[in-house]
């Protein structure tokens, strides 16, 4: 069989449709996110949900990167249960659903730009991989979140500095760390499993 | 005794006798109330008549124990944000000076009126949590009449949480096994072992997807079925809508409507003319 130059391409005579297995590794990733989520967040709790550790993100990032939109809104939905499991009321967690979206958008739409290779074999694959699945998703979603929280009026201009940064810092580790553990180690099963998304949903 | 998402209720419990889409739409109302609300008055006679309900459904409030952690990180949290992160404005009352950090009255009262939103916001989602099972969440779903694909989902999704909870607490067995005492360790190496948890959970996770898709191929589903609505509902055929169901749904609905006329039309739901407030004002000798 003719080889794919890159994981994202499909081979001659590939077709590839979303089906069970799609839905199934949605529903699945969601509960995955909710165990990861809700240890965060109970760990080293900051206050509205924002974790000053929260694993959650990697599955985020990772499940957008294998799985596509499944993967991005799972990553987008897990956080209502993790959310409310450790204490932050539903309209929080409603608040934070584009950031939570963002933080599995942006890694999973620029491994496919760019074709990189979920496995991180090169430096290339890393650079990107860092700045974004590791700083600007969670820039973008401290920002987003910090915005919403303002909003509701739970928290001050002033304080502010100190929910982005817990946002960022509680975030970016865990995806640096457990993001790039998950994609070394699993990657290489993904990529041959028929949940995996060369395209958006399939 | 029934399983809920937090834990059990007893049988006697006259929550079970509600139809599951009541629950539904207790948590998509109610949330809202809190959002409504500024004046600590109102928020804390909430959080009295949920405890009120928590007690009348017979739910073991001792559940709350768990959350009082996290209550109190969050009144930390907001005390200091609001207290110390607040601002400053001249027309402020200040209550005290920590060097260059002024305490104002008016920072003070309002992480208070933000801090008693919060609680009561928490308490209904623990409430929530602990009269509802994944089958009345599915139930629920069902009776709005949405896609059985997405009803589906989310019953898929919600038993997946159950799954990974054993899969979380059989992989932590097995450390034990191998003699990794997790209480020994400092926190920093907790924090990586309990991250590295997450690379057998999605191993697992991935297994579990072929065996479900595969089960659910060998019956028949496909994709673009999911979208028909003119399912056989059995579960839904053994849970009728009450007139008691309608009444409460249509109270939540009222306190809903009546909330947003006043929060839209008068100063009553604000932290003016709050009473709580004022004793406090008084307590902190603030005129």
């Amino acid at each position: 069989m003719p080889q794919a130059k890159s994981v994202w391409e499909l081979v001659e005579g590939e077709i590839r449709k979303p089906g069970t297995v799609h839905i199934t590794v949605f529903a699945l990733l969601i509960g995955v996110g909710a165990v990861a989520g809700t240890f965060g967040s109970i760990a080293i709790p900051l206050g509205y949900g924002v974790t000053g550790f929260w694993p959650g993100v990697a599955v985020q990032a990772v499940g957008g990167i294998w799985f596509g939109m499944w993967g991005v809104l799972a990553g987008g939905l897990f956080p209502f249960i993790s959310n409310s499991l450790a204490g932050a009321p539903l309209y929080v967690s409603v608040a934070y659903f584009p950031s939570n979206f963002i933080q599995g958008f942006l890694p999973a739409w620029v491994f496919r730009a760019l074709k990189l290779d979920p496995s991180l074999k090169s430096s290339r694959d890393w650079i990107h991989f860092i700045w974004s699945a590791v700083i600007v998703n969670n820039f973008l979603g401290a920002f987003w979140a910090v915005t919403a929280l303002q909003w509701f009026g739970l928290i001050t201009v002033a304080s502010v500095p100190l929910f982005f940064s817990g946002w960022v810092i509680g975030n970016g580790i865990p995806s640096l760390v457990f993001g790039a553990i998950l994609l070394k180690a699993l990657s290489p099963l993904v990529v041959r499993h028929r949940a995996f998304c060369k395209g958006w949903w399939a | 005794m029934k399983r809920t998402l937090l834990g059990y209720l007893p049988l006697e419990s006259p929550v079970h006798s509600f139809h599951p889409i009541v629950k539904t739409f207790f948590l998509l109302i109610v949330s809202v109330y809190p959002l409504l609300i500024d004046s600590p008055d109102w928020n804390l006679v909430g959080i009295f008549v949920l405890l009120i309900i928590f007690y009348l459904s017979r739910i073991d409030v001792s559940i709350l124990r768990f959350y009082t952690t996290i209550m109190l990180n969050i009144f930390w949290i907001i005390f200091i944000a609001y207290t110390f992160f607040g601002g400053y404005s001249p027309d402020y009352h200040v209550v005290g000076r920590l060097g260059p950090i002024i305490v104002s009255w008016e920072n003070i009262a309002w992480a208070f009126s933000v801090y008693c939103r919060m609680f009561w916001g928490i308490l209904i989602i623990i409430y929530f949590l602990s009269v509802s099972r994944e089958r009345d969440i599915i139930l629920g779903l069902r009776w709005l009449r949405l896609p059985y694909v997405i009803s589906y989902t989310a019953g898929l999704a919600l038993r997946s949480i159950g799954l990974s909870i054993i899969d979380f607490n059989t992989i932590r067995e097995a450390e034990k096994a191998r003699a990794l005492d997790m209480g020994e360790l400092p926190l920093t190496h907790k924090i990586k072992k309990f991250g590295l948890y997450i690379v057998p959970l999605m191993s697992l996770a991935l297994r579990r997807t072929d065996e479900v898709s595969n089960a659910l191929d060998a019956r028949g589903f496909s994709f673009a079925g999911w979208r028909d609505s003119r399912r056989t509902e059995y579960m839904l055929s053994k849970y009728e809508v009450r007139l008691r169901d309608l009444l409460v749904i249509a109270l939540m609905v009222f306190m809903l409507l009546a909330l947003l006329y006043l929060k839209l039309t008068t100063a009553v739901l604000s932290t003016s003319n709050s009473l709580v407030l004022g004793v406090l004002a008084r307590a902190l000798g603030v005129s």
